[in-house]
C-alpha cells in the first residue's frame, strides 16, 4: 500500500516537472484535484474491509474480512480492537461510541461494549431469520439506516458453481431441482436445472428492512449480488448489482417496497408462488421488473459496483454535493450518479470520478468524515480486488465536469462545473454519442446491442457557457438504450481541460 | 484467489528508481542536458518524453494491479519485462487482448480503451523502469497473520464448520479443549481437544470451503436440541446471541419460548465440559437428553452428571420449574475418549 503513497509522490514530482517545462500533459489527472493517502491498517491482520463507518466521536470503526472490528482516531493513527469473531461482515453502521451494528453471513449482529472498557462484550443477534444454505456465494450484505432508525440487508442468491450443504438453515423449498438432486453427484450434470444463480432458502436475493426491535419487513426481490446500498438526499434507497445472468450489465436500481427488480430466481419467496422462475417466459419477466435508474455498460464503466453512498458534505468534497458516488471492484475508479427525473422516473448519468492510480481496485466501501473526506475500503474475497484503506481530500480546485445531464423533448441539457468556450464545442467531435441496449435474459451479461452513433442535429451553447443543449433526431431518441457520450477537447477560457470524459446516460423513459 | 497477504513494503524499496525520476524532473525543469544525468545514473536513455508519459499513463491504468517487483492482482513488471523483453509490442498486444495463463490470478480485463499507442508508451515504460532487473529481483513479501492453530485462549469465530449447520460458532476454552456450537439448533454439537482450527480453507477464498479441526473430537451431538419442555420436542427456536463472560461466549436463546443461557467451562484438567444452564422458568419439567451420534456409547464414555433434578435410566436427566433455573451439565471423561476418537466411527 505504501508503495502507491511514494508512487504518487513520484507522480507529482513529475507533474511538477512538466508544468516546469511544458505543458506536454495536457490530459488531466485527478490527482491535481484530489490528495490520496494511504491509511495504514493495523499490523498482523488482512485488511480487506467489509464495512466502515464513523462514531460520533470521530472514531472510524471498520470491519475487516477474518472478523476482526478495529476502530481508528485519525487524529493520532492509533487503531483499537474492538470486537473480533465475526464470520465474514460486509457493513457496519456505529450507532453509538460504544455499539455498532454489522451484517455478518449468518445474521444482523448488535455489538455492544456493556463495561465501557473499549471491547465489546455483547454480540446480540437482531435478526437472523434468512436462510443458508452453506453455498459460498450466499454473502450478507449490509447494514444500512434509514431516517426511522430501521436496518436494511440485502442477500446474496447461490451460485450454481457450488452446490448445497447437507445441513442449510431455513426452509428449503424444493422449485426447480429437488433437495436430494442437490447432492447427486457429479454436480455439474445438475447444478444448470438449479439455475446459474439459486434461492433455496429464504429472501435470497431480496433487500430486507429490519426494526431497531429486531422486526423483518421483505421490501423487494429480483437482485442476484447487490453488494451496496445507500440512501439518497430525498431519502430513496438506492441498490447496485453485478453483471451476471439476467443482468446484461451492472446497474444501480431506485428500491421501492413491492416491485421487482429483475433476476427471477428470489421470486419464489413472494407470497403464494408456486411456479419455477426458469419456466415463466422472458416477455412475463420483462412486464414485472422494474429497471434500472443507472446502468454500468461493462468494460466501460464498471464490473463490478459496490456501495453507493450520498455525498453529503454539502461541497466540502468538490462541486458534486447531493450526487451519489458509487464503489467499483474491478477498475480503480468510483462512478458519479447525477438525477433526471423523467415523468416520475429517476434515471440519470453515471460518470467515472477519482480515475485511475493511485487509487486501488477494490473499492469496496465508502465513508465521508466531518471535514469531508471520502475514505475508501478494499477488499477482494478472492476476486479481483486489494486490501486496506484509503482516503480522498478535494483540494478545493474545481475541474471541469459535467455537473448534471437533464433529457429533453428533442435530446439532452448537459451542466458543467464551468464555463467552456465555444470554440472547443464547435470542434469536430467535441461529442460522441453512441446509444445501445443490453438484452433482458437467462444467459450471463449482453454485448451492447443495436449500437448506433447518435450524430448531435445541433448544439448550443447558453450564454453563461455553462449549459449545453444537444439535439438529436427524433428517431435517435429510444427508450431502454444508454446514451455513451464522450466529449473531446472541451475547455474553459483558461485552457483549463475535462477531467473525466464520458459519461452513460440511462434513457428509461423518454420526455412526453 | 488472492494470494498476497499483508504486504508491508521494506525500507529501501521503492517503486520507481525515485532518484532518477528526480533528477530527470528537475534537469527538465532547469534545461539541463538529459542525457547527461542519465549517464550518471548508468541508466540507458529512452526518449524521456515516452518514459514520463508511460510513467503516467501506467500509473492511470495499470498501477492498480501491478507492481514493480511484487505480484498483485497480475504479475510483477519484472515478471511481465522478462516475458517481453525482445519485444514491447508483445504487451501491447495482451493488453489489448488479453488470454489467461495463470491459475492463481484472475483474467486481465483488455486494455484497448487505452488506444494501442498509449500502450505502446506503457510497455515502454515498463521495460525500461525494469532495465538490469530479472528473477532475484522479484520480492515474494510473506508478513505472518496469527492463524488460529493456537489462539490466545478463550476465542470465540464465527465460520464454517464441519458436520453443523452454516451458522456455527467456534469456541477454544481455556486449556486444550474446543468446542462447535450451533446457533441454528443452539446447541453444543461436538468438542474436542487439542489445538484450536484451521481457518484457511475459509479464510483464503470466498467462503466455498470448511475450517478444519486440529485435534481429536468427541461426544458428537445430533443436529437438533438436546432439551425436551414440558413433555413436548423442541420445535421453536430462537437464537440470541452472545454475552461473553471470561472471554467465553455466554449464548441465549429461547426454546418453545423458553429463554436460556448457556455457558460452556472447561473441567479441571480438561477432563470434560461443564454446560452451565439458566432458564426464566417459564416451563413446568424439562429434560436433557445426551443424543447424538454417540448417544449409545456416550454413557460408557461419558459420566453425564447433572447438580439438580433426576436421572432416568435412559441417561437422560428431569428438572423441575425451580430446577430448571440454574443447573450444570457435566460431562466427564469415564475414560481417556480423546485418544484415537474422531469422526464417523
Amino acid at each position: 500500500m505504501k508503495n502507491f503513497k511514494r508512487f504518487s509522490a513520484v507522480a507529482s514530482t513529475l507533474v511538477l516537472g512538466w508544468s516546469l517545462s511544458t505543458a506536454l500533459l495536457a490530459k488531466e489527472v485527478w490527482t491535481d484535484y484530489y490528495t490520496l493517502e494511504d491509511i495504514p491498517t493495523p499490523a498482523g491482520l488482512d485488511p480487506q474491509v467489509g464495512g466502515m463507518d464513523f462514531m460520533p466521536d470521530g472514531r472510524l470503526a471498520v470491519c475487516f474480512h477474518r472478523g476482526e472490528i478495529y476502530t481508528y482516531q485519525p487524529e493520532t493513527g492509533e487503531w483499537r480492537l474492538f470486537a473480533e469473531g465475526l464470520q465474514e461482515p460486509l457493513g457496519l453502521v456505529a450507532v453509538s461510541d460504544s455499539e455498532v451494528v454489522v451484517v455478518q453471513r449468518p445474521e444482523m449482529t448488535r455489538i455492544v461494549d456493556l463495561d465501557m472498557d473499549g471491547v465489546a462484550d455483547l454480540y446480540s443477534s437482531l435478526y437472523d431469520g434468512f436462510g443458508m444454505t452453506g453455498n459460498y456465494h450466499e454473502f450478507a450484505f449490509g447494514p444500512i439506516r434509514d431516517n426511522e432508525g430501521n436496518f436494511y440487508i440485502s442477500l446474496n442468491l447461490a451460485s450454481s458453481g457450488a452446490s448445497v450443504r447437507k445441513e442449510v438453515r431455513g426452509e428449503f423449498i424444493d422449485i426447480g431441482l429437488p433437495r436430494e438432486k442437490f447432492y447427486s453427484e457429479p454436480w455439474r450434470e445438475v447444478q444448470n436445472i438449479a439455475g446459474r444463480m439459486y434461492s433455496r432458502t429464504p429472501y435470497r436475493g431480496w433487500v430486507l428492512k429490519v426494526s431497531p426491535e429486531g422486526e423483518m419487513t421483505p421490501i423487494a426481490p429480483g437482485f442476484r449480488s447487490p453488494n451496496g446500498m445507500g440512501f439518497d438526499l430525498d431519502g430513496r434507497l438506492h441498490v447496485t448489482d453485478n453483471q451476471g445472468d439476467w443482468l446484461g450489465t451492472s446497474k444501480c436500481f431506485h428500491v421501492e417496497p413491492g416491485k421487482f427488480y429483475g433476476h427471477p430466481a428470489s421470486l419464489v419467496w413472494k407470497e403464494g408462488w408456486t411456479r419455477d422462475p426458469l419456466e415463466i417466459p422472458v416477455d412475463e419477466l420483462e412486464s414485472m421488473r422494474t429497471r434500472a435508474s443507472y446502468l454500468f455498460p461493462h468494460n466501460v464503466l464498471a464490473n463490478s459496483p459496490t456501495q453507493p453512498l450520498c455525498d453529503t458534505t454539502e461541497g466540502k468534497f468538490g462541486p458534486f454535493a447531493g450526487q451519489m458516488l458509487v464503489g467499483e471492484m474491478n477498475v480503480a475508479r468510483l462512478l458519479r450518479l447525477t438525477q433526471d427525473v423523467v415523468q416520475g422516473q429517476l434515471q440519470g448519468a453515471a460518470i467515472p470520478v477519482l480515475d485511475g492510480g493511485p487509487l486501488h481496485i477494490g473499492l469496496n466501501r465508502l465513508v465521508f468524515d466531518d471535514a469531508g473526506s471520502l475514505y475508501i475500503g478494499q477488499t477482494a474475497l478472492s476476486w479481483a480486488g486489494s486490501k486496506g484503506i484509503q482516503k480522498v481530500t478535494w483540494t478545493g480546485k474545481t475541474p471541469l465536469e459535467v455537473l448534471n445531464v437533464h433529457l429533453t423533448c428533442s435530446g439532452f441539457e448537459i451542466e458543467f462545473t464551468k464555463s467552456v468556450t465555444q470554440e472547443s464545442i464547435a470542434a469536430e467531435n467535441a461529442l460522441k454519442i453512441k446509444s445501445y441496449y443490453f438484452k433482458y435474459h437467462r444467459a450471463y451479461g449482453s454485448p451492447q446491442v443495436d449500437q448506433q452513433s447518435a450524430l448531435p442535429e445541433s448544439m448550443s451553447l447558453s450564454g453563461d457557457g455553462k449549459t449545453l443543449s444537444v439535439r438529436l433526431k427524433s428517431e435517435d431518441l429510444k427508450a431502454g438504450y444508454v446514451y455513451e457520450m464522450d466529449f473531446d477537447g472541451l475547455k474553459t477560457s483558461e485552457g483549463q481541460g475535462m477531467l473525466n470524459t464520458k459519461l452513460c446516460y440511462n434513457l428509461v423513459v423518454l420526455q412526453p | 484467489m488472492f494470494p498476497t497477504e499483508l504486504r508491508i513494503p521494506k525500507n529501501g524499496e521503492r517503486f520507481f528508481p525515485l532518484g532518477i525520476v528526480k533528477a530527470i524532473a528537475v534537469l527538465i525543469a532547469f534545461g539541463l542536458p538529459v542525457g547527461a544525468a542519465l549517464a550518471q545514473e548508468s541508466t540507458p536513455t529512452p526518449v524521456v518524453q515516452v518514459e514520463l508519459d508511460g510513467a503516467k499513463m501506467f500509473n492511470m491504468y495499470c498501477a492498480a494491479c501491478h507492481l514493480l517487483k511484487e505480484k498483485q492482482v497480475g504479475p510483477s513488471l519484472i515478471e511481465i519485462a522478462m516475458i517481453h523483453k525482445a519485444n514491447p509490442q508483445g504487451i501491447v498486444d495482451w493488453a489489448m487482448n488479453p488470454g489467461k495463463k495463470r491459475p492463481d490470478t484472475i483474467q486481465m480485463p483488455p486494455m484497448n480503451y487505452v488506444g494501442s499507442d498509449n500502450l505502446k508508451s506503457i510497455a515502454d515504460y515498463i521495460l525500461s523502469a525494469t532495465e538490469g532487473m530479472g528473477q532475484s529481483d522479484i520480492v515474494v513479501t510473506q508478513v505472518e497473520i496469527p492463524s488460529l492453530e493456537n489462539p490466545i485462549r478463550p476465542k470465540v469465530q464465527r465460520i464454517f464448520m464441519p458436520d453443523a449447520g452454516p451458522a456455527a460458532v467456534a469456541v477454544a476454552l481455556p486449556g486444550s479443549l474446543s468446542y462447535c456450537w450451533d446457533a441454528g439448533s443452539c446447541s453444543l454439537r461436538y468438542f474436542w481437544r487439542g489445538d484450536f482450527i484451521d481457518p484457511m480453507p475459509v479464510w483464503r477464498a470466498n467462503g466455498n470451503a470448511l475450517a478444519k479441526i486440529l485435534g481429536d473430537i468427541s461426544f458428537v451431538t445430533a443436529p437438533d436440541s438436546p432439551f425436551e419442555i414440558d413433555g413436548k420436542p423442541v420445535t421453536q427456536v430462537q437464537y440470541l446471541g452472545y454475552r461473553l463472560r471470561k472471554g467465553a461466549p455466554e449464548f441465549h436463546y429461547t426454546l418453545n419460548g423458553v429463554r436460556f443461557r448457556e455457558w460452556i467451562q472447561p473441567l479441571p484438567d480438561d477432563e470434560g465440559i461443564r454446560l452451565i444452564f439458566e432458564t426464566d422458568g417459564d416451563l413446568n419439567q424439562l429434560r436433557w437428553f445426551p443424543k447424538g451420534a454417540k448417544a449409545q456409547n456416550l454413557l460408557a464414555e461419558f459420566k453425564v452428571e447433572s447438580n439438580r433434578g433426576t436421572q432416568n435410566s435412559d441417561g437422560s436427566w428431569t428438572l423441575n420449574k425451580a430446577e430448571s433455573r440454574f443447573f450444570h451439565i457435566t460431562l466427564r471423561s469415564a475414560k481417556d475418549v480423546f485418544s484415537g476418537s474422531s469422526f464417523g466411527e
